[in-house]
């Protein structure tokens, strides 16, 4: 939402219309995960192989079952034994939750779903004899491919090795060991064993999960604050301005954490200039050069779709694309036939995260089961974005946006009635959306996994 | 001429016919095919036993089954297959093309709107034929099809070329653009709520499953008419979704 959008919301609310009730909500408890049955035989047939065993992967991987049937032969393959949920992962930083907490399994998708999951790292694509062939020398063939690899992090200007991302500087941009390392890092501020200030740098958008960034600049601060440390969170944005939910995060950075948070947008020119002494200089909105010395150094570094997806043509990072162009009605690559790329990793005008990421690849399903029986596609799709975003450790924002297809252009759009065409996030932070944010992280990941 | 004559001509010619007949033959001689096909290829005139020798399997398997060999081509590339009897040897030539393939695989476009699909690897002439003439007009030039939409409504298009059949669904939608009007299959739309609602309703924020189609639609609507739609997500929500398509929403989730 822009600055125009939010206050014509703001003087709309504050004419004095009764609010609604307030609306029940679920208990923590009541959050029910259901299992359906997988329909035996429906009619379809085909065999669908996915790479990838995210929020998208899975999510596709469940519901080619569920609504496909018995006739519909999933393969699954992913390098991990489980998956680690990026989604919540900044709690760890704070010690609310742990990695094991953001651990989810494949068991319902195979025990379940009968999805085959297949523990294996791509080494190629052959879209003419419709293969994919992982390390080892196995090959699986498929009626249709389909990519959810999520992205893959580069090296800063100044960094020799990535291997300096898991000892040093963890960008903890995909939750794992980096996230624990920063969680470390973050207690010998406390202890002591180390000083300074928390540096956190954003890339250029897009990068995977908007609000993320900032969200992480205001719980770490909140941990500061909370554990009495005197030290401060810089943030460098190489965006000119907060990216999402403008008007919560800059009430956050002047008010709750006013004294905490120093933020800098217009960030030009990132260089690590040392790893080991935590050193990264930048060109200020003044276009002057800036040094900083970093306590804790968390570069979230630019992303791009895996290497190995352009080199099968899906992209191509000589034209400066980063991510893979698709048809989102079906997520079909627009370069290579029959292959489709859901999630963080395509190029579309929505946002990567994880909520859309599960509802492209319901869209993908949909036009996959169409397109096995020579069906046109659902002509017009609707995707959803939502996110609850903590402030404190016990406040949180939510944003929401619909996104409608629109054939003119072959793009999804945020249409004129939600809001005048922009993202709505909520007035302000507030325990209640605490409480709705756990109900919302663990439905959707119900929705995904089980 | 006399007839000795006929004779010892007759007696010349002889061990020629004869050498000729004594290989084997083979029909097709020769198998163009794109991966994954299978063809048969015939024997006959045999003398003896056969004995088959292919000189790439990884391009073509080949297994002989009395007088036949089942041929499958199986990457890009061409091997010989030689077919030994008694009397001699000979040899079936396979060349393996890359498939013809049309990109994109479906089309969705407005009325008049254009598209184009591209033809790869095509063998031989290609040929398009269309279902339906007056939803969808199509015009070959080269490997591109330039596709309009004449009408709403659905067609094929079935592009061939000597080796391979490709189909390729087109859908016509009366909208082009602007607001939404179009119908969306309600199951697809509804899935929308999972998220947050659980799978097919089943419970998170409030259980759906359950509801009826009234009670749904009336407290989306409800929830739609808020003016205060930043202090509920789900009124923030809502805002984004036609009336029509609220509706099919409440219509799928009443019945899963």
């Amino acid at each position: 939402m822009n600055r125009r959008q939010f206050l014509e919301a703001l003087s709309l609310s504050s004419l004095g219309f009764m609010a609604l009730p307030s609306l029940v909500r679920a208990d923590e408890e009541d959050i029910a995960s259901a299992l359906f049955p997988v329909p035996t035989y429906t009619g379809i047939s085909g065999t669908i192989v996915i790479v990838g065993g995210g929020m998208a992967g899975v999510t596709l991987a469940k519901y080619l079952r569920l609504w496909g049937g018995t006739g519909v032969k999933v393969t699954l393959i992913e390098k991990a034994p489980s998956y680690t949920s990026n989604i919540m992962s900044n709690k760890v930083l704070t010690g609310q939750m742990t990695l094991a907490d953001l651990n989810y399994v494949y068991d319902t998708l195979k025990n379940h779903y009968g999805v085959q999951v297949v523990s294996g790292t791509v080494t190629g694509i052959d879209s003419g004899d419709q293969t994919v062939a992982l390390a080892g020398g196995a090959s699986y063939g498929y009626d249709r491919l389909v990519l959810a690899p999520g992205l893959e992090f580069d090296l800063l200007d100044g960094m020799e090795d990535a291997k300096e991302y898991d000892t040093d500087i963890p960008h903890a941009w995909q939750a794992g060991l980096q996230t624990q390392l920063l969680r470390d890092q973050l207690l010998e501020l406390k202890s002591g064993a180390r000083s300074g200030d928390v540096v956190i740098t954003i890339p250029k958008a897009p990068y995977r999960c908007p609000p993320g960034p900032y969200e992480r600049a205001c719980v770490v601060a909140d941990w500061q604050y909370q554990n009495n440390l005197s030290s401060q969170v810089i943030v460098l944005d190489a965006n000119a301005d907060i990216l999402v939910e403008r008007d919560n995060f800059t009430a956050a950075f002047n008010g709750a954490h006013g004294y905490t948070v120093d933020y800098r947008p217009g960030c030009k020119d990132l260089k690590i200039v040392d790893v080991m002494s935590r050193t990264v200089s930048y060109v200020d909105v003044d276009n002057k050069k800036q040094n900083v010395t970093a306590g804790v150094l968390n570069p979230i570094p630019p992303q791009r779709a895996p290497q190995w997806l352009a080199d099968a043509k899906l992209y191509n990072p000589d034209a400066e694309e980063r991510s893979v162009p698709v048809n989102v009605l079906s997520y079909e690559s627009t370069r290579v036939p029959l292959v489709h790329v859901i999630g963080d990793a395509s190029l579309t005008t929505q946002p990567k995260a994880g909520h859309i990421g599960n509802q492209q690849a319901k869209t993908c399903a949909d036009a996959i089961l169409r397109l096995l029986q020579n069906q046109p596609l659902d002509p017009a799709p609707v995707t959803n974005s939502a996110c609850y975003t903590p402030i404190t450790a016990t406040t949180a924002t939510w944003l929401s946006a619909v996104y409608q297809y629109d054939a003119k252009t072959g793009t999804m759009f945020i249409p004129s009635q939600h809001n005048g065409g922009g993202a709505i996030s909520t007035s302000e932070p507030s325990t209640d959306n605490y409480k709705d944010m756990q109900v919302w992280f663990k439905t959707l990941m119900a929705d995904t996994f089980t | 001429m006399s007839m000795p004559k006929k004779l010892a001509l007759l007696v010349l010619l002889l061990p020629l016919v004869a050498f000729e007949a004594l290989a084997a033959k083979v029909s097709p001689s020769s198998l163009t095919m794109v991966p994954g096909q299978k063809s048969t290829v015939a024997v006959s005139s045999v003398s003896g036993s056969l004995t088959l020798t292919n000189s790439n399997a990884q391009v073509a398997s080949a297994v002989l089954s009395g007088n036949k060999i089942q041929v499958t081509a199986n990457a890009v590339g061409s091997a010989n297959l030689s077919v030994k009897d008694k009397k001699g040897t000979v040899t079936v030539k396979v060349t393996v093309k890359p498939a013809m393939t049309v990109s994109p695989t479906s089309l969705t476009l407005a009325v008049n709107q254009k598209a184009t699909l591209t033809i790869s690897n095509p063998s031989g002439t290609i040929r398009v034929s269309n279902s339906d003439t007056s939803k969808v007009a199509t015009s070959l030039s080269g490997s591109t099809i330039t596709v309009t939409g004449k009408a709403a409504g659905t067609a094929t298009l079935t592009i061939k070329d000597s080796l391979t059949t490709r189909k390729v669904p087109v859908q016509v939608t009366s909208s082009s653009g602007g607001p939404i009007t179009g119908t969306t299959e309600g199951r697809l739309l509804a899935s929308n709520c999972f998220q947050c609602h659980g799978t097919y309703g089943s419970g998170g924020f409030e259980k759906l499953l359950g509801e009826t189609e009234a009670e749904i639609y009336e407290e989306l609507v409800e929830y739609q008419e808020d003016p205060d739609f930043s202090t509920d997500i789900m009124a923030a929500h809502v805002q984004g979704y036609t009336d029509a398509q609220l509706r099919a929403i409440a219509k799928y989730l009443a019945k899963p």
